[in-house]
Protein backbone atom coordinates (compact mmCIF):
# COMPACT_ATOMS: atom_id res chain seq x y z
CA UNK A 1 0.00 0.00 0.00
CA UNK A 2 1.53 3.16 -1.01
CA UNK A 3 1.31 5.66 2.10
CA UNK A 4 2.29 8.97 0.94
CA UNK A 5 -0.94 8.98 -1.52
CA UNK A 6 -2.84 8.17 1.23
CA UNK A 7 -1.62 10.03 3.73
CA UNK A 8 -1.97 12.92 2.18
CA UNK A 9 -5.59 12.65 1.18
CA UNK A 10 -6.13 11.86 4.82
CA UNK A 11 -4.32 15.02 5.85
CA UNK A 12 -6.87 17.08 3.81
CA UNK A 13 -8.54 20.45 4.79
CA UNK A 14 -11.08 18.42 6.83
CA UNK A 15 -10.48 18.88 10.29
CA UNK A 16 -13.46 16.44 11.44
CA UNK A 17 -13.55 13.34 9.52
CA UNK A 18 -17.40 13.26 10.14
CA UNK A 19 -19.80 15.24 11.39
CA UNK A 20 -23.08 13.75 12.82
CA UNK A 21 -25.87 16.36 12.97
CA UNK A 22 -29.54 15.35 14.93
CA UNK A 23 -29.71 12.47 13.10
CA UNK A 24 -33.23 10.17 14.73
CA UNK A 25 -33.77 6.86 13.60
CA UNK A 26 -36.92 4.47 14.73
CA UNK A 27 -37.68 0.72 14.13
CA UNK A 28 -41.61 1.18 14.29
CA UNK A 29 -42.28 2.61 17.33
CA UNK A 30 -38.53 2.27 19.23
CA UNK A 31 -36.45 5.08 18.93
CA UNK A 32 -33.40 3.80 18.19
CA UNK A 33 -31.25 6.73 17.67
CA UNK A 34 -31.99 10.38 19.21
CA UNK A 35 -31.26 13.66 17.84
CA UNK A 36 -27.92 12.38 17.97
CA UNK A 37 -24.74 14.71 17.11
CA UNK A 38 -21.29 13.81 17.13
CA UNK A 39 -17.83 14.56 15.33
CA UNK A 40 -15.08 12.26 14.72
CA UNK A 41 -11.66 14.16 14.65
CA UNK A 42 -9.55 13.43 11.12
CA UNK A 43 -6.68 10.94 12.32
CA UNK A 44 -7.61 9.63 14.98
CA UNK A 45 -9.33 6.87 16.94
CA UNK A 46 -12.84 7.42 17.86
CA UNK A 47 -14.61 4.84 20.09
CA UNK A 48 -18.23 4.71 20.48
CA UNK A 49 -18.96 2.55 23.65
CA UNK A 50 -22.27 1.97 25.71
CA UNK A 51 -24.33 -1.14 27.10
CA UNK A 52 -25.80 -3.21 24.57
CA UNK A 53 -28.75 -1.83 22.27
CA UNK A 54 -27.64 1.66 22.54
CA UNK A 55 -27.56 1.92 18.87
CA UNK A 56 -23.54 1.82 18.51
CA UNK A 57 -23.86 -0.91 15.00
CA UNK A 58 -26.90 1.33 14.10
CA UNK A 59 -24.85 4.45 13.88
CA UNK A 60 -22.59 2.84 12.15
CA UNK A 61 -24.65 1.13 10.00
CA UNK A 62 -26.50 4.96 8.98
CA UNK A 63 -22.86 6.60 8.64
CA UNK A 64 -22.06 3.53 6.06
CA UNK A 65 -25.75 4.10 3.98
CA UNK A 66 -26.66 0.43 5.30
CA UNK A 67 -29.70 2.53 7.05
CA UNK A 68 -31.57 6.06 6.42
CA UNK A 69 -32.01 7.85 8.80
CA UNK A 70 -35.33 9.69 9.06
CA UNK A 71 -33.91 13.09 9.76
CA UNK A 72 -30.69 14.72 10.58
CA UNK A 73 -27.60 15.43 8.20
CA UNK A 74 -24.01 13.18 8.00
CA UNK A 75 -21.13 14.90 7.19
CA UNK A 76 -17.96 13.35 5.80
CA UNK A 77 -15.08 15.21 5.60
CA UNK A 78 -15.22 17.67 3.50
CA UNK A 79 -17.99 16.99 1.28
CA UNK A 80 -21.65 18.17 1.20
CA UNK A 81 -23.68 17.00 3.76
CA UNK A 82 -26.15 13.97 3.22
CA UNK A 83 -29.77 14.98 4.19
CA UNK A 84 -30.96 11.59 5.62
CA UNK A 85 -34.42 12.44 5.11
CA UNK A 86 -33.90 13.17 1.11
CA UNK A 87 -31.74 10.26 0.33
CA UNK A 88 -32.01 6.99 -0.06
CA UNK A 89 -29.76 4.31 1.19
CA UNK A 90 -26.67 4.78 -0.32
CA UNK A 91 -23.69 2.54 0.85
CA UNK A 92 -22.02 2.12 -2.24
CA UNK A 93 -21.69 6.11 -2.92
CA UNK A 94 -20.32 6.36 0.82
CA UNK A 95 -17.93 3.66 0.20
CA UNK A 96 -16.81 5.59 -2.93
CA UNK A 97 -16.33 8.73 -0.53
CA UNK A 98 -13.39 6.76 1.55
CA UNK A 99 -15.56 4.82 4.12
CA UNK A 100 -14.93 1.28 4.72
CA UNK A 101 -16.05 -0.59 7.42
CA UNK A 102 -16.16 -4.17 9.11
CA UNK A 103 -19.62 -5.64 10.57
CA UNK A 104 -20.51 -6.76 14.01
CA UNK A 105 -21.75 -10.14 12.54
CA UNK A 106 -19.17 -11.55 9.86
CA UNK A 107 -20.13 -10.28 6.15
CA UNK A 108 -16.98 -11.78 4.45
CA UNK A 109 -17.28 -13.91 1.13
CA UNK A 110 -17.40 -16.85 2.24
CA UNK A 111 -16.83 -19.19 -0.85
CA UNK A 112 -14.02 -17.05 -2.22
CA UNK A 113 -10.05 -17.26 -0.26
CA UNK A 114 -8.89 -15.07 1.98
CA UNK A 115 -6.62 -13.40 -0.95
CA UNK A 116 -9.94 -13.03 -2.76
CA UNK A 117 -11.59 -11.37 -0.20
CA UNK A 118 -8.69 -8.56 -0.08
CA UNK A 119 -9.16 -8.39 -3.56
CA UNK A 120 -12.53 -7.72 -3.61
CA UNK A 121 -12.13 -5.05 -1.07
CA UNK A 122 -9.77 -3.50 -3.91
CA UNK A 123 -12.94 -2.89 -5.96
CA UNK A 124 -13.01 0.90 -6.39
CA UNK A 125 -9.12 1.24 -6.54
CA UNK A 126 -8.94 -0.86 -9.84
CA UNK A 127 -9.56 1.37 -13.12
CA UNK A 128 -9.01 -0.54 -15.87
CA UNK A 129 -11.68 -1.71 -17.90
CA UNK A 130 -12.57 -5.32 -17.62
CA UNK A 131 -12.10 -5.80 -20.97
CA UNK A 132 -9.02 -4.28 -20.72
CA UNK A 133 -7.96 -6.83 -18.14
CA UNK A 134 -9.67 -9.40 -20.37
CA UNK A 135 -6.69 -8.23 -23.03
CA UNK A 136 -4.25 -8.47 -21.01
CA UNK A 137 -3.57 -4.79 -22.13
CA UNK A 138 -0.05 -3.94 -20.40
CA UNK A 139 -1.98 -0.84 -18.27
CA UNK A 140 -4.10 -3.50 -16.83
CA UNK A 141 -1.71 -5.99 -16.43
CA UNK A 142 0.95 -3.37 -14.40
CA UNK A 143 -2.59 -2.46 -12.07
CA UNK A 144 -2.72 -6.12 -12.06
CA UNK A 145 0.47 -6.75 -10.68
CA UNK A 146 0.75 -3.91 -8.36
CA UNK A 147 -2.71 -4.88 -6.76
CA UNK A 148 -1.06 -8.32 -6.43
CA UNK A 149 1.77 -6.48 -4.23
CA UNK A 150 -0.60 -4.16 -2.36
CA UNK A 151 -2.84 -7.65 -1.45
CA UNK A 152 0.39 -9.74 -0.36
CA UNK A 153 1.44 -6.27 1.94
CA UNK A 154 -2.07 -6.29 3.96
CA UNK A 155 -1.73 -10.31 4.07
CA UNK A 156 1.93 -10.10 5.51
CA UNK A 157 0.95 -7.08 7.85
CA UNK A 158 -1.90 -8.75 9.29
CA UNK A 159 -0.21 -11.83 9.60
CA UNK A 160 -3.05 -13.67 6.85
CA UNK A 161 -0.18 -15.13 4.83
CA UNK A 162 -0.58 -18.71 5.87
CA UNK A 163 -4.54 -18.98 5.28
CA UNK A 164 -4.12 -16.75 2.20
CA UNK A 165 -5.61 -19.34 -0.17
CA UNK A 166 -7.69 -21.14 2.03
CA UNK A 167 -11.93 -20.47 1.53
CA UNK A 168 -12.80 -17.85 4.60
CA UNK A 169 -15.53 -20.74 5.62
CA UNK A 170 -12.69 -22.71 6.93
CA UNK A 171 -11.19 -20.43 9.21
CA UNK A 172 -12.00 -19.71 12.87
CA UNK A 173 -13.40 -16.37 13.45
CA UNK A 174 -10.82 -15.08 15.04
CA UNK A 175 -8.94 -15.06 12.00
CA UNK A 176 -12.18 -14.32 9.76
CA UNK A 177 -12.30 -11.14 11.83
CA UNK A 178 -8.76 -10.31 10.96
CA UNK A 179 -9.88 -11.03 6.92
CA UNK A 180 -12.78 -8.54 7.13
CA UNK A 181 -10.57 -5.80 8.55
CA UNK A 182 -7.63 -6.69 6.23
CA UNK A 183 -10.84 -6.34 3.28
CA UNK A 184 -11.38 -3.21 4.49
CA UNK A 185 -8.05 -1.99 4.29
CA UNK A 186 -7.68 -2.71 1.28
CA UNK A 187 -10.26 -0.11 -0.32
CA UNK A 188 -7.51 2.47 1.33
CA UNK A 189 -10.24 4.52 3.40
CA UNK A 190 -9.98 7.63 4.89
CA UNK A 191 -12.80 6.55 7.63
CA UNK A 192 -12.65 3.23 8.81
CA UNK A 193 -15.86 1.89 10.58
CA UNK A 194 -15.24 -1.05 12.75
CA UNK A 195 -17.78 -3.22 14.60
CA UNK A 196 -16.27 -4.85 17.38
CA UNK A 197 -13.00 -6.15 15.64
CA UNK A 198 -12.28 -8.10 18.86
CA UNK A 199 -15.33 -9.84 19.28
CA UNK A 200 -14.27 -13.87 19.66
CA UNK A 201 -10.48 -12.65 20.12
CA UNK A 202 -8.46 -14.09 23.21
CA UNK A 203 -6.49 -11.48 25.50
CA UNK A 204 -3.11 -12.25 23.06
CA UNK A 205 -5.20 -11.78 19.88
CA UNK A 206 -6.93 -8.59 21.13
CA UNK A 207 -3.36 -6.87 21.82
CA UNK A 208 -2.02 -7.75 18.39
CA UNK A 209 -5.16 -6.12 17.10
CA UNK A 210 -4.58 -3.25 19.13
CA UNK A 211 -1.22 -2.73 17.68
CA UNK A 212 -2.54 -3.14 14.44
CA UNK A 213 -5.37 -1.02 14.33
CA UNK A 214 -3.04 1.90 16.12
CA UNK A 215 -0.75 1.47 13.08
CA UNK A 216 -3.51 1.62 10.55
CA UNK A 217 -3.93 5.26 11.84
CA UNK A 218 -0.79 6.08 12.79
CA UNK A 219 0.88 5.04 9.19
CA UNK A 220 -2.00 5.95 6.81
CA UNK A 221 -3.88 8.61 8.56
CA UNK A 222 -7.02 7.10 8.62
CA UNK A 223 -9.43 8.09 10.87
CA UNK A 224 -11.39 5.51 12.87
CA UNK A 225 -14.47 4.67 14.66
CA UNK A 226 -13.89 1.41 16.58
CA UNK A 227 -16.84 -0.32 18.69
CA UNK A 228 -15.65 -2.55 21.39
CA UNK A 229 -17.22 -4.11 24.77
CA UNK A 230 -13.72 -4.36 26.13
CA UNK A 231 -13.06 -0.92 28.17
CA UNK A 232 -10.11 -1.75 29.11
CA UNK A 233 -8.87 -1.93 25.34
CA UNK A 234 -11.02 1.51 24.52
CA UNK A 235 -9.02 3.61 27.03
CA UNK A 236 -5.81 2.24 25.53
CA UNK A 237 -6.47 2.78 22.57
CA UNK A 238 -8.94 5.59 22.02
CA UNK A 239 -8.35 9.77 21.63
CA UNK A 240 -11.89 10.08 21.61
CA UNK A 241 -14.18 8.79 23.19
CA UNK A 242 -18.71 8.66 22.97
CA UNK A 243 -20.83 7.11 24.67
CA UNK A 244 -24.61 5.78 23.79
CA UNK A 245 -27.31 4.80 25.93
CA UNK A 246 -30.64 4.47 24.35
CA UNK A 247 -30.16 5.64 21.08
CA UNK A 248 -28.60 9.15 23.22
CA UNK A 249 -24.99 10.44 23.52
CA UNK A 250 -24.31 10.64 27.33
CA UNK A 251 -20.36 11.43 27.04
CA UNK A 252 -17.67 12.38 25.04
CA UNK A 253 -14.27 13.47 25.56
CA UNK A 254 -10.57 11.02 26.41
CA UNK A 255 -10.48 8.28 28.64
CA UNK A 256 -9.93 10.17 31.74
CA UNK A 257 -12.79 12.24 31.29
CA UNK A 258 -14.97 9.29 30.62
CA UNK A 259 -14.01 7.54 33.55
CA UNK A 260 -15.36 9.87 35.78
CA UNK A 261 -18.52 11.13 33.67
CA UNK A 262 -21.41 10.37 35.96
CA UNK A 263 -23.99 9.75 33.80
CA UNK A 264 -21.61 6.61 32.24
CA UNK A 265 -20.85 5.51 35.90
CA UNK A 266 -24.95 5.62 36.12
CA UNK A 267 -25.27 3.92 32.60
CA UNK A 268 -22.56 1.19 33.52
CA UNK A 269 -22.98 0.54 37.30
CA UNK A 270 -26.56 0.52 36.77
CA UNK A 271 -26.31 -2.18 34.10
CA UNK A 272 -24.37 -3.85 36.53
CA UNK A 273 -27.05 -3.72 39.51
CA UNK A 274 -29.76 -4.64 37.03
CA UNK A 275 -27.93 -7.85 35.81
CA UNK A 276 -27.33 -8.63 39.76
CA UNK A 277 -30.46 -8.44 40.72
CA UNK A 278 -31.72 -10.37 37.87
CA UNK A 279 -29.05 -13.01 38.54
CA UNK A 280 -29.98 -13.55 41.83
CA UNK A 281 -33.94 -13.45 40.92
CA UNK A 282 -33.15 -16.42 38.98
CA UNK A 283 -30.82 -17.92 41.40
CA UNK A 284 -33.89 -17.38 43.82
CA UNK B 1 -14.87 -51.41 -29.91
CA UNK B 2 -15.26 -48.36 -32.51
CA UNK B 3 -19.08 -48.68 -32.05
CA UNK B 4 -18.56 -48.13 -28.16
CA UNK B 5 -16.46 -45.04 -29.00
CA UNK B 6 -18.95 -43.77 -31.36
CA UNK B 7 -21.69 -44.17 -28.78
CA UNK B 8 -19.93 -42.58 -26.14
CA UNK B 9 -18.56 -39.54 -28.46
CA UNK B 10 -22.16 -38.79 -29.98
CA UNK B 11 -22.92 -38.87 -26.45
CA UNK B 12 -20.55 -36.49 -25.08
CA UNK B 13 -21.10 -34.02 -27.92
CA UNK B 14 -24.94 -33.88 -26.93
CA UNK B 15 -23.45 -33.82 -23.19
CA UNK B 16 -21.58 -30.44 -24.51
CA UNK B 17 -25.44 -29.03 -25.42
CA UNK B 18 -26.39 -30.14 -22.24
CA UNK B 19 -23.73 -28.28 -20.48
CA UNK B 20 -24.31 -24.88 -22.68
CA UNK B 21 -28.16 -25.24 -21.44
CA UNK B 22 -26.59 -25.49 -17.40
CA UNK B 23 -24.75 -22.96 -17.74
CA UNK B 24 -27.15 -20.29 -18.31
CA UNK B 25 -28.55 -21.24 -14.74
CA UNK B 26 -25.23 -21.42 -13.13
CA UNK B 27 -24.48 -18.42 -13.83
CA UNK B 28 -27.39 -16.93 -12.23
CA UNK B 29 -27.03 -19.32 -9.60
CA UNK B 30 -23.50 -17.96 -9.03
CA UNK B 31 -24.05 -14.21 -8.85
CA UNK B 32 -28.00 -14.19 -6.89
CA UNK B 33 -28.26 -18.20 -5.71
CA UNK B 34 -31.42 -17.87 -7.40
CA UNK B 35 -32.15 -21.33 -9.21
CA UNK B 36 -33.54 -19.35 -12.35
CA UNK B 37 -37.00 -21.51 -13.56
CA UNK B 38 -37.48 -19.09 -16.13
CA UNK B 39 -34.17 -19.92 -18.13
CA UNK B 40 -36.11 -22.83 -20.42
CA UNK B 41 -38.28 -19.86 -21.61
CA UNK B 42 -35.74 -17.43 -21.94
CA UNK B 43 -34.43 -20.12 -24.54
CA UNK B 44 -37.54 -20.05 -25.91
CA UNK B 45 -38.18 -16.56 -25.92
CA UNK B 46 -34.92 -15.57 -27.62
CA UNK B 47 -35.35 -18.15 -30.06
CA UNK B 48 -38.56 -17.07 -31.29
CA UNK B 49 -37.55 -13.22 -31.41
CA UNK B 50 -34.13 -14.14 -33.59
CA UNK B 51 -36.22 -16.51 -35.83
CA UNK B 52 -39.60 -13.85 -36.19
CA UNK B 53 -37.06 -11.16 -37.25
CA UNK B 54 -35.27 -13.58 -39.37
CA UNK B 55 -38.33 -14.28 -41.12
CA UNK B 56 -38.85 -10.74 -41.32
CA UNK B 57 -36.46 -10.34 -43.79
CA UNK B 58 -33.43 -8.78 -41.41
CA UNK B 59 -30.19 -10.43 -41.61
CA UNK B 60 -28.64 -13.28 -39.04
CA UNK B 61 -26.30 -10.61 -37.63
CA UNK B 62 -28.85 -8.24 -37.52
CA UNK B 63 -31.18 -10.77 -35.97
CA UNK B 64 -29.07 -11.81 -33.49
CA UNK B 65 -28.24 -8.25 -32.19
CA UNK B 66 -31.43 -7.22 -31.63
CA UNK B 67 -32.46 -10.24 -30.15
CA UNK B 68 -29.35 -9.82 -27.74
CA UNK B 69 -30.84 -5.90 -26.95
CA UNK B 70 -34.26 -7.53 -26.28
CA UNK B 71 -32.73 -9.83 -23.53
CA UNK B 72 -30.88 -7.09 -21.95
CA UNK B 73 -34.26 -5.27 -21.84
CA UNK B 74 -35.71 -8.06 -20.22
CA UNK B 75 -32.55 -8.81 -17.74
CA UNK B 76 -33.10 -5.02 -16.81
CA UNK B 77 -37.00 -5.59 -16.47
CA UNK B 78 -36.21 -8.40 -14.42
CA UNK B 79 -33.94 -6.70 -12.12
CA UNK B 80 -35.90 -3.80 -11.63
CA UNK B 81 -39.32 -5.36 -11.42
CA UNK B 82 -38.80 -9.08 -9.87
CA UNK B 83 -35.16 -9.05 -8.36
CA UNK B 84 -34.77 -5.86 -6.99
CA UNK B 85 -37.69 -5.73 -4.72
CA UNK B 86 -37.44 -9.27 -3.69
CA UNK B 87 -33.79 -8.82 -2.16
CA UNK B 88 -32.94 -10.43 1.02
CA UNK B 89 -35.94 -12.65 0.91
CA UNK B 90 -35.64 -16.22 1.43
CA UNK B 91 -34.41 -18.57 -2.31
CA UNK B 92 -37.80 -20.29 -2.02
CA UNK B 93 -39.56 -17.26 -3.01
CA UNK B 94 -37.03 -15.96 -5.39
CA UNK B 95 -37.45 -19.59 -6.86
CA UNK B 96 -41.40 -19.23 -7.06
CA UNK B 97 -40.97 -15.70 -8.61
CA UNK B 98 -38.98 -17.08 -11.47
CA UNK B 99 -41.72 -19.79 -11.69
CA UNK B 100 -44.05 -17.06 -12.44
CA UNK B 101 -41.48 -15.17 -14.41
CA UNK B 102 -41.35 -17.83 -16.68
CA UNK B 103 -45.11 -18.68 -17.49
CA UNK B 104 -45.76 -14.89 -17.71
CA UNK B 105 -41.78 -14.97 -20.79
CA UNK B 106 -44.27 -18.10 -22.19
CA UNK B 107 -47.43 -16.33 -22.29
CA UNK B 108 -46.14 -13.28 -24.16
CA UNK B 109 -44.18 -15.41 -26.52
CA UNK B 110 -47.51 -17.01 -27.39
CA UNK B 111 -49.21 -13.77 -27.66
CA UNK B 112 -46.74 -12.28 -30.19
CA UNK B 113 -45.68 -15.19 -32.06
CA UNK B 114 -47.94 -17.53 -31.86
CA UNK B 115 -47.87 -20.96 -31.27
CA UNK B 116 -46.79 -22.32 -34.50
CA UNK B 117 -43.43 -24.11 -35.12
CA UNK B 118 -41.03 -22.23 -36.80
CA UNK B 119 -38.46 -24.16 -39.13
CA UNK B 120 -35.10 -22.79 -38.75
CA UNK B 121 -31.75 -24.22 -40.24
CA UNK B 122 -28.49 -22.67 -38.85
CA UNK B 123 -26.31 -23.87 -42.49
CA UNK B 124 -24.92 -26.41 -40.40
CA UNK B 125 -25.44 -30.04 -42.43
CA UNK B 126 -26.42 -32.91 -40.66
CA UNK B 127 -23.87 -35.19 -43.02
CA UNK B 128 -22.10 -37.98 -40.80
CA UNK B 129 -18.13 -37.11 -40.43
CA UNK B 130 -15.59 -39.87 -39.89
CA UNK B 131 -13.04 -39.44 -37.46
CA UNK B 132 -10.51 -42.21 -37.61
CA UNK B 133 -13.16 -45.01 -37.62
CA UNK B 134 -15.57 -42.75 -35.38
CA UNK B 135 -18.57 -42.12 -37.01
CA UNK B 136 -20.18 -38.52 -35.92
CA UNK B 137 -22.73 -36.26 -37.37
CA UNK B 138 -21.18 -32.98 -38.44
CA UNK B 139 -23.71 -30.86 -36.80
CA UNK B 140 -23.44 -32.61 -33.83
CA UNK B 141 -19.25 -31.98 -34.00
CA UNK B 142 -20.21 -28.12 -35.01
CA UNK B 143 -22.79 -27.53 -32.06
CA UNK B 144 -20.73 -28.74 -29.55
CA UNK B 145 -17.54 -26.44 -30.98
CA UNK B 146 -19.48 -23.18 -30.67
CA UNK B 147 -20.70 -24.79 -26.94
CA UNK B 148 -17.12 -25.15 -26.34
CA UNK B 149 -16.37 -22.09 -27.56
CA UNK B 150 -18.71 -20.14 -25.35
CA UNK B 151 -18.03 -22.15 -22.72
CA UNK B 152 -14.54 -21.21 -22.68
CA UNK B 153 -14.84 -17.50 -23.34
CA UNK B 154 -17.25 -16.92 -20.67
CA UNK B 155 -14.87 -18.94 -17.97
CA UNK B 156 -12.12 -16.48 -19.73
CA UNK B 157 -14.10 -13.58 -18.58
CA UNK B 158 -15.06 -14.42 -15.05
CA UNK B 159 -11.87 -15.58 -14.61
CA UNK B 160 -9.43 -13.40 -15.75
CA UNK B 161 -11.50 -9.96 -14.74
CA UNK B 162 -12.96 -8.17 -11.72
CA UNK B 163 -16.18 -9.16 -13.03
CA UNK B 164 -15.98 -12.71 -11.90
CA UNK B 165 -14.84 -11.59 -8.28
CA UNK B 166 -17.38 -9.00 -8.19
CA UNK B 167 -20.19 -11.62 -8.96
CA UNK B 168 -18.83 -14.12 -6.43
CA UNK B 169 -18.88 -11.08 -3.93
CA UNK B 170 -22.66 -10.27 -5.05
CA UNK B 171 -23.41 -13.62 -4.38
CA UNK B 172 -22.06 -14.30 -0.99
CA UNK B 173 -23.10 -11.52 0.61
CA UNK B 174 -24.95 -8.45 -1.33
CA UNK B 175 -24.85 -6.03 1.42
CA UNK B 176 -21.28 -6.52 2.18
CA UNK B 177 -20.55 -6.05 -1.84
CA UNK B 178 -22.28 -2.35 -1.75
CA UNK B 179 -19.99 -1.56 1.47
CA UNK B 180 -16.75 -2.14 -0.89
CA UNK B 181 -18.43 -0.74 -3.18
CA UNK B 182 -19.95 -3.26 -6.03
CA UNK B 183 -22.50 -2.11 -7.77
CA UNK B 184 -24.93 -5.16 -7.17
CA UNK B 185 -27.69 -4.10 -9.87
CA UNK B 186 -25.46 -3.51 -12.40
CA UNK B 187 -23.88 -7.07 -11.77
CA UNK B 188 -26.76 -9.23 -11.48
CA UNK B 189 -28.27 -7.14 -14.49
CA UNK B 190 -24.60 -8.08 -16.32
CA UNK B 191 -25.16 -11.82 -15.38
CA UNK B 192 -29.09 -12.00 -16.34
CA UNK B 193 -27.77 -10.41 -19.91
CA UNK B 194 -25.15 -12.84 -20.35
CA UNK B 195 -27.26 -15.64 -19.75
CA UNK B 196 -29.62 -14.34 -21.72
CA UNK B 197 -26.99 -14.54 -24.54
CA UNK B 198 -26.49 -18.28 -23.32
CA UNK B 199 -30.20 -18.81 -24.22
CA UNK B 200 -30.14 -17.31 -27.25
CA UNK B 201 -26.75 -19.68 -28.16
CA UNK B 202 -28.51 -22.68 -26.99
CA UNK B 203 -32.00 -21.66 -28.40
CA UNK B 204 -30.80 -21.53 -31.87
CA UNK B 205 -28.96 -24.81 -31.59
CA UNK B 206 -32.13 -26.75 -30.38
CA UNK B 207 -34.17 -25.07 -32.54
CA UNK B 208 -32.12 -26.17 -35.59
CA UNK B 209 -32.40 -29.28 -34.21
CA UNK B 210 -36.13 -29.34 -33.11
CA UNK B 211 -37.85 -26.53 -34.73
CA UNK B 212 -38.44 -23.64 -32.56
CA UNK B 213 -41.30 -24.39 -30.34
CA UNK B 214 -42.32 -24.13 -27.21
CA UNK B 215 -41.16 -27.80 -26.29
CA UNK B 216 -37.77 -25.62 -26.64
CA UNK B 217 -38.72 -24.14 -22.94
CA UNK B 218 -38.34 -27.82 -21.73
CA UNK B 219 -34.37 -27.84 -22.58
CA UNK B 220 -34.51 -26.91 -18.83
CA UNK B 221 -35.31 -30.75 -17.75
CA UNK B 222 -32.12 -31.88 -19.80
CA UNK B 223 -30.07 -29.12 -17.58
CA UNK B 224 -31.80 -30.64 -14.08
CA UNK B 225 -29.52 -33.74 -13.66
CA UNK B 226 -26.32 -31.73 -15.11
CA UNK B 227 -26.76 -29.34 -12.52
CA UNK B 228 -27.78 -32.02 -9.87
CA UNK B 229 -24.44 -33.95 -10.63
CA UNK B 230 -21.92 -30.62 -11.38
CA UNK B 231 -23.33 -28.87 -8.55
CA UNK B 232 -25.27 -25.50 -8.87
CA UNK B 233 -22.40 -22.99 -8.83
CA UNK B 234 -19.78 -24.55 -11.12
CA UNK B 235 -18.98 -24.11 -14.42
CA UNK B 236 -16.69 -26.97 -14.37
CA UNK B 237 -19.32 -28.55 -12.88
CA UNK B 238 -21.38 -28.19 -15.56
CA UNK B 239 -19.34 -28.75 -18.46
CA UNK B 240 -17.76 -32.37 -16.96
CA UNK B 241 -21.65 -33.22 -15.91
CA UNK B 242 -22.92 -32.16 -19.28
CA UNK B 243 -20.28 -34.69 -20.55
CA UNK B 244 -21.33 -37.53 -18.18
CA UNK B 245 -25.35 -36.94 -18.45
CA UNK B 246 -24.08 -37.28 -22.85
CA UNK B 247 -22.69 -40.01 -22.62
CA UNK B 248 -24.36 -42.18 -20.01
CA UNK B 249 -27.64 -41.71 -21.10
CA UNK B 250 -26.23 -42.86 -25.19
CA UNK B 251 -24.97 -45.61 -23.22
CA UNK B 252 -28.12 -46.27 -21.35
CA UNK B 253 -30.18 -46.08 -24.27
CA UNK B 254 -27.77 -48.35 -26.66
CA UNK B 255 -27.10 -51.17 -23.81
CA UNK B 256 -29.87 -51.02 -21.40
CA UNK B 257 -32.78 -50.04 -23.83
CA UNK B 258 -32.73 -53.21 -25.41
CA UNK B 259 -33.69 -54.99 -21.95
CA UNK B 260 -35.61 -52.18 -19.96
CA UNK B 261 -37.39 -50.44 -22.88
CA UNK B 262 -37.27 -47.23 -25.10
CA UNK B 263 -37.29 -44.09 -23.41
CA UNK B 264 -34.35 -44.38 -21.05
CA UNK B 265 -32.54 -41.41 -22.42
CA UNK B 266 -35.18 -39.56 -20.41
CA UNK B 267 -34.78 -40.16 -17.52
CA UNK B 268 -31.95 -42.07 -17.08
CA UNK B 269 -29.67 -38.73 -16.67
CA UNK B 270 -31.79 -38.36 -13.44
CA UNK B 271 -30.68 -41.70 -11.68
CA UNK B 272 -27.07 -41.21 -12.33
CA UNK B 273 -27.71 -37.66 -10.31
CA UNK B 274 -29.52 -39.58 -7.54
CA UNK B 275 -27.27 -42.52 -7.00
CA UNK B 276 -23.99 -39.59 -6.92
CA UNK B 277 -26.39 -37.37 -4.72
CA UNK B 278 -26.08 -40.29 -2.17
CA UNK B 279 -22.14 -39.85 -2.24
CA UNK B 280 -21.80 -36.02 -2.98
CA UNK B 281 -24.91 -34.46 -1.82
CA UNK B 282 -23.73 -30.82 -3.37
CA UNK B 283 -22.45 -32.85 -6.36
CA UNK B 284 -18.96 -32.98 -8.01
CA UNK B 285 -18.23 -29.33 -7.64
CA UNK B 286 -20.61 -27.94 -5.07
CA UNK B 287 -19.68 -26.06 -2.51
CA UNK B 288 -20.46 -27.79 0.63
CA UNK B 289 -22.56 -25.54 2.76
CA UNK B 290 -20.96 -24.20 5.88
CA UNK B 291 -23.38 -22.79 8.48
CA UNK B 292 -22.93 -21.60 12.43
CA UNK B 293 -25.41 -22.75 14.39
Amino acid sequence: MSDDGFKNRADGVARDALRVSAVNLSFGGNQVLQDLSLAVPAGGITAIIGPNGAGKSTLLNVINGLYQAQSGQITLFDHAPIDQAIQTRHARRIAELGVARTFQNLALFKTLSVRDNIRAGRHLREKSHWFAQWLGLPAARREKRCEEEVVQQILDELRLTLWADLPVCELSYGIQKRVELARALAAEPRLLLLDEPMAGMNVHEKAELAVDIRQIRDRFGTSIILIEHDVKVVFSLADHIVVLDYGRKIAEGDAETIRQHPEVLAAYLGRAKREQRQAEGVQA
Amino acid sequence: MSFLCEVLLGGMLSGVLYALVALGFVLIYRASGVFNFAQGATVLFAALTFVSLLERGLSFLLSFVITLAVLVVLAITTERLVLRPLANRPPITLFMATLGLSVLIEGAAQLVWGTQVHGFDLGISEDPIFLGPVLLNRFDVVAAGIAAGLVILLTLVFGLTRIGLALRAVADDPQAAESIGINQHRVLILVWSVAGFVALVTGLIWGARLGVQFSLSLVVLKALPVLLIGGFGSISGAILAGLIVGAGEKLAEVYLGPIIGTGIENWFPYVLAIILLWFKPDGLFGQAQVARV
